[in-house]
């Protein structure tokens, strides 16, 4: 999914690679370098076709450009508004996000290993967690509006209510389902429990925290956008329904097109620490070929 | 030949109302074992057998017999029920550092290297210390040994079956144990691999006398490392028969074919394993 085939190459181990002569390292670099090059051309080409086609039939009026506006006043949209609206709106729609995240992944991931820890409590608030998980989220913002205003709180607190969950449980269902051998080895070789959860529990929930992690990325986006929609003096999500109140097409296409270009960014940087934190043990998306 | 410390048959000692005879050393004494498991099937029945110290016991059985479960037990990972066990002249519980326990999963860290792995029974076994340099060094050889040179920081998933068992192998060595457990090391190793590292066992074995508990379903195997071999019955499992093989050592895997002894007692082996195995 991400642009970062090239990457895979990670895969091969400097040790390992060392048997493979120069020459050939070195040619496989260059081709897993064309084959990069060739992908994002490729991935721009049907951009540009998407856009050519879209722009064409509205200039030949098969399409109402007042419906579906045009990527040329798209574009123009974009560029005349940059600083005065979409710059701003965007930081304060970010900063909602980035903010709301942090709170999730550090709650989440905390609220996992205390859940982890104390088996009875887990039970016990097992019912309420289910509850509170799968209740639609989206329709509490109302009430976060209410309590905390319409600044950045109430966005942040409607953010986090969707992170949390997600990272909660991917922390807790990782290191639920550590591989029983290794307890066994744990066990066998006199681990304290210390090193127990230290050396093999937390290692080995890492990859599903991370899955976790980069879900509750795209949640507390989303979270933010709806709580601006609602209700809010500021984002990407007010400026939205500001323009589409004024039926501005190529104002809220060309948001959209800003808020998809965060998303891919987001995922992309999200993919990339992943990689460079599991190294070369767990398998990444990029390694599966995915 | 026969071994020094095998010489040394346990006595009666001091522990104290005990019909049997625990070993003040480092053998295994199991004595009127039986196993059943939650669900109420029984594994193990009355197995009996010593181990003494210094001494290179090989299991063989049919399938799902109770191999696996008599080793658990001895190493503590299974609650024991009844009959009598003791290991060094002491009852079996998990994570003693004095017992190495290979499994025949290989168990390894996916997010650690071949080295890391490696050095992690010693590891947990040094209570966070500084592990000493010559520790490393061993370790290398280990590695070399098993014929993963170059392999240091390769990951498990970068492994073969056979490799990521030798890994573990290397990893179960590198503890200082006088006691080894070993659950099938070699069933995911290719003929000539095989032969390899049963020679290095053997080279590492009488370098350190250590007491070594086997199990394997390769009668070849059995024959080429053991002092005595322990042929179990169907399940439940207990010893059906004791086969002490009186072949000198050192052993050169490789020219047992040529030695005529070598056939008996696999035919012999065999038509005792063979009986078991009728349905
Ligand atoms: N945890 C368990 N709970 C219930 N039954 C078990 C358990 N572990 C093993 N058994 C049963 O006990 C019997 C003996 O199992 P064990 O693993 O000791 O066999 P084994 O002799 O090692 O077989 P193999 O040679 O195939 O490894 C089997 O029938 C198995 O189904
Ligand atoms: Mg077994």
């Amino acid at each position: 999914m991400s642009a970062m085939e090239t990457g895979s190459d990670r895969a091969s181990h400097p040790q390992l690679s060392k048997s493979i002569p120069g020459e050939q390292a070195r040619a496989r670099r260059i081709g897993a370098f064309l084959n990069a090059c060739r992908l994002n051309i490729n991935r721009f080409l049907i951009l540009a076709g998407f856009a050519a086609v879209w722009w064409a039939a509205v200039e030949f009026k098969w399409l109402d450009r007042f419906f579906f506006s045009s990527p040329v006043d798209i574009a123009r949209f974009l560029r005349e508004q940059f600083v005065n609206e979409i710059l701003p709106n965007s930081l304060e729609t970010l900063l909602a996000m980035l903010i709301a995240f942090a709170l999730s992944g550090v709650a989440g991931v905390a609220a996992g290993l205390v859940l982890f820890e104390l088996p009875r409590v887990k039970r016990t608030i097992d019912p309420i967690l289910t509850a509170l998980n799968s209740m639609p989220r989206i329709a509490l913002a109302p009430i976060f509006i209410l309590w905390f205003g319409i600044g950045l709180a109430s966005k942040v607190a409607l953010a986090f209510s969707l992170g949390f969950f997600i990272v909660l449980i991917s922390t807790y269902g990782g290191i639920r389902n550590v591989d029983p051998t290794l307890i066994r080895l744990s066990r066998s070789l006199g681990c304290t429990s210390r090193q127990q959860f230290t050396k093999i529990m937390l290692p080995w929930a890492i990859p599903s925290v991370f899955a976790g992690l980069k879900l509750a990325l795209i949640y507390c986006f989303l979270g933010v956008v709806t709580s601006e929609m609602l209700a809010s003096k500021a984002g990407l999500g007010q400026l939205i329904m500001y323009y589409s109140g004024i039926l501005r097409m190529d104002a809220v296409l060309g948001i959209l097109f800003v808020m998809a270009i965060f998303a891919v960014l987001l995922t992309f940087i999200a993919d990339w620490i992943e990689a460079a934190l599991l190294g070369g043990w767990a398998e990444t998306n990029t390694q599966k070929g995915l | 030949m026969k071994l020094d410390a095998g010489a040394t048959v346990p006595h009666t000692t001091a522990a104290a109302g005990a019909v049997w005879a625990p070993s003040a050393q480092t053998g295994i004494w199991v004595e009127n074992l039986s196993h059943r498991f939650v669900g109420g099937l029984l594994a193990v029945k009355d197995a009996k057998f010593a181990v003494t110290a210094g001494e290179f016991v090989v299991i063989v059985g049919p399938s799902g017999c109770g191999k696996t479960t008599i080793l658990n037990i001895i190493a503590g990972l299974e609650a024991q029920q009844i009959g009598s066990v003791s290991v060094a002249g002491k009852a079996p519980k998990a994570g003693r550092f004095d017992i190495a326990y290979m499994f025949a999963q290989d168990a390894l860290l996916p997010w650690r290297t071949v080295m890391g792995n490696v050095l992690f029974g010693v590891e947990v076994r040094s209570e966070g210390g500084q592990l000493p340099k010559h520790v490393y060094e061993e370790a290398r050889e280990l590695i070399a040994m098993v014929g993963l040179s170059g392999f240091e920081n390769a990951y498990p998933r970068q492994l073969s079956h056979g490799m990521r068992q030798r890994t573990a192998l290397a990893r179960t060595f590198l503890m200082p144990s006088p006691v080894l457990l070993m659950d099938e090391p070699f069933g995911a190793l290719d003929a000539h691999t095989k032969l390899m590292l049963e020679q290095g066992l053997l080279r590492l074995w009488e370098r350190d006398k250590r007491t070594v508990l086997f199990i394997t379903h390769d009668l070849a195997e059995a024959i080429a490392l053991a002092d005595k071999i322990l042929v179990c019955t169907a399940r439940p499992g207990s010893i059906k028969c004791e086969i002490p093989i009186e072949m000198e050592r050192p052993r050169n895997i490789g020219a047992l074919q040529n030695d005529a002894r070598y056939h008996d007692y696999h035919r012999r082996i065999w038509t005792e394993l063979a009986a078991e195995m009728v349905v």
